[in-house]
């Protein structure tokens, strides 16, 4: 059916254009272009970075963009492939200290953010293989706490890794020559970082894989006999998650200079699984919101109490018992019954028609 | 868009012995087994399937009609003996591998993707078909989830109005269909289906067996193995008709045969053999 939103918007002014902008982007993510949202991120999150004063509020946000990926890369693991994941910690840690160990190698920054992405995707690697051997799914969070677990105790006994005192110093470095140190120069390369990878999970969530990752998610027996090969499945997703948890990694580590082996330790597993859960898996961003919550309640808990993890488990509680599904799908929910509430008291009103514009999501 | 409309309502299906193009074994085992412990779920099933058949397997409950199905696709590994697919050994492929090779199957209560919409069920199996499933940069809605194939099989099934619908929100009837159509999106060689009438009111069952036949009928060479309890829809539509008691194939034959024997009519009044 035609749709000629365009010209409305030009006799409706420019609400009714923004109006349209809103509904192309809501109502077929899987159509519209990936590339415009990402840069207005890169842009509008650098800008604002910039435009922080002090110097604590600027790191917090610093930690909201990089958990906010690391929340992103569990998502992959945790929604997509429908596994619970305990291996997290370590791939985080593994970008983080692979950035921290080559300091002294005098490489560009960029390229030790890919090796510490590289290296968390191999040990993502790993683990997937050694726990998709089993076919429960129960089993298969063990195992990568497990495995985690052992990681932990490399880290913290093995002397390269600076033990319980972590290593310190570790440098900004510079990108294609301009230096990190400068504040406006790294909020920009922390937020151009940011949004590549955001635009790569856009397009991944797209693809077949992805498709086919949450076929056999629902259902792997179906998925099976449909042709797909669960396993495989499974560990890809275990490697894009090590992937982007190593980036992030190396993202904390460059803005820290410092980490311990508690980045390693399970409840660093447990703080991403807790970012996913409170935004939620249905959408891409929330993750992100479950990440930006979890910091700043954290934050403003640590200087108001003396027993913050009571009040988490009740925030928690409460978002378990009002938005099961995260406050991603609750925000959706909402949106949408107000969008079809308004149409509703429009149409009612007799001001106009939305023919051959039926609901598009 | 629509090649073929599907008609809810017409003449009843063809009835037995017009196999299109009946040619040589497409599907053949031998003394297949499964025991589950002590119990022999399937006790040495020798089959042969040709080539465009369409044939029922019958018997009571626990003859082992579900499990010849499963060891078949692939779903369960056999404890004993050989499947050949089109001459080629494939008792040691898993159930994904034997989909490629061109074994499909339905299950018994209708199995999708229940988070993603219908068509994407279909267009995934499409993918998997034209060997896409492993890209990973593509748009799958723009590239696979458009395709025409996709929309005419979904007409064909029925299922064109609900092509947005979350298959986690379908009734049982259009989630059987729905079931259907992502085996027929793979084109197989050989369509298992596992009571494709059941679980369904009496009018939605015989529109599904008339679709059976009509997709039979559309792909020559097809050959389909469904199990019932129909005992009606069997005798009107299959070829030929095996009956299974206790995990062994007692009778193969058609309908006339079938009716008049003594041990098959024995088995449906209950007595014992």
């Amino acid at each position: 059916m035609p749709r000629d939103d365009s010209s409305r918007a030009v006799t409706n002014g420019p609400v009714r254009a923004l109006a349209a902008l809103a509904r192309r982007y809501t109502a077929r993510p899987d159509q519209t272009p990936a590339a415009p949202p990402a840069a207005v991120i890169v842009v509008a999150g650098a800008l604002a970075l910039s435009g922080l004063s002090n110097p604590a509020t600027l790191f917090n946000w610093y930690l909201v963009v990089i958990y906010a990926l690391f929340a992103l890369s569990a998502n992959v693991v945790i929604g997509w492939n429908g596994i619970g994941t305990f291996g997290h910690a370590l791939y985080f840690a593994a970008g983080a200290y692979a950035v921290a160990l080559l300091a002294t190698a005098n490489l560009p920054a960029e390229v030790l953010l890919l090796l510490g992405g590289a290296v968390g995707a191999a040990i993502g690697l790993m683990f997937g293989l050694a726990a998709t051997r089993t076919g429960s799914l129960v089993a298969m969070a063990m195992l990568t706490l497990m495995f985690a677990q052992l990681g932990y105790q490399i880290v913290y006994g093995v002397g390269v890794f600076g033990g319980e005192n972590g290593l310190v110093g570790i440098p900004r470095g510079s990108v294609f020559g301009i230096s990190l140190n400068s504040t406006t120069a790294f909020n920009w390369y922390l937020m151009i970082v940011f949004g590549l990878c955001w635009y790569a999970l856009v397009r991944l969530r797209r693809s077949t894989v992805a498709r086919a990752m949450l076929a056999a998610r629902d259902d792997p027996t179906r998925a099976r006999a449909a042709g797909l090969h669960v396993t495989g499945l499974r560990v890809t997703g275990f490697v894009i998650g090590g992937l982007f948890a190593g980036l992030a990694g190396a993202l904390y580590a460059q803005t820290e200079g410092v980490i311990g082996s508690d980045v390693a330790y399970w409840t660093t597993s447990g703080m991403v699984l807790i970012m996913v859960i409170i935004g939620g898996t249905g959408r891409l961003w929330g993750p992100v919101i479950g990440a930006a919550l979890y910091t700043w309640g954290n934050v403003y808990l640590l200087n108001t109490t003396s027993t913050m993890d009571v009040y988490l488990g009740l925030a928690l509680l409460l978002i378990l018992l009002v938005a099961p599904r995260g406050i991603a799908q609750l925000l959706t929910s909402a949106a949408r019954l107000a969008v079809s509430g308004a149409r509703r008291r429009h149409r009612e009103a007799g001001t106009g028609t939305r023919k051959g514009n039926p609901r598009r999501w | 868009m629509v090649t073929a409309s599907y008609q809810p309502a017409g003449p009843a299906p063809e009835p037995q012995g017009s196999a299109p193009e009946p040619g040589g074994t497409i599907l053949q085992t031998h003394d297949l087994e499964k025991n589950y412990g002590a119990i022999r779920a399937v006790a040495g099933v020798s089959l042969r399937i040709a080539r465009g058949e369409l044939v029922a397997i019958v018997g009571p409950n626990g003859a082992g009609k579900t499990t010849l199905l499963s060891v078949i696709a692939g779903e369960q590994r056999a404890s004993g003996g050989r499947i050949e697919l089109a001459g080629r050994d494939v008792t040691k492929a898993g159930a994904a591998r034997r989909s490629q090779f061109g074994i499909a199957r339905t299950f018994q209560v209708g199995r999708a993707f229940r988070s993603l919409p219908v068509r994407d069920n279909v267009a995934l199996a499409r993918s998997v078909r034209l060997n896409r499933r492993w890209r990973i940069a593509d748009n799958f809605t723009r590239d696979a989830g458009a395709s025409p194939d996709v929309t005419d099989l979904l007409a064909r099934l029925n299922l064109a109005d609900k092509a947005g619908t979350l298959a986690g929100n379908l009734a049982q009837g259009d989630l059987k269909r729905l079931d259907l159509a992502i085996a027929l999106a793979l084109e197989p060689k050989v369509l298992l289906l596992d009571e494709p009438t059941a679980g369904v009111g009496v009018d939605e069952a015989q529109a599904i067996a008339r679709l059976v036949v009509e997709m039979w009928h559309d792909s020559p060479g097809l050959a389909i193995v469904f199990i019932s309890h129909d005992m009606s829809i069997v005798f009107e539509i299959a070829n030929r008709i095996i009956v299974m008691h206790e995990g062994s194939v007692i009778l193969e034959g058609d309908a006339e045969q079938v009716r008049s024997d003594e041990r098959v009519r024995a088995l449906y009044l209950g007595e014992s053999l």
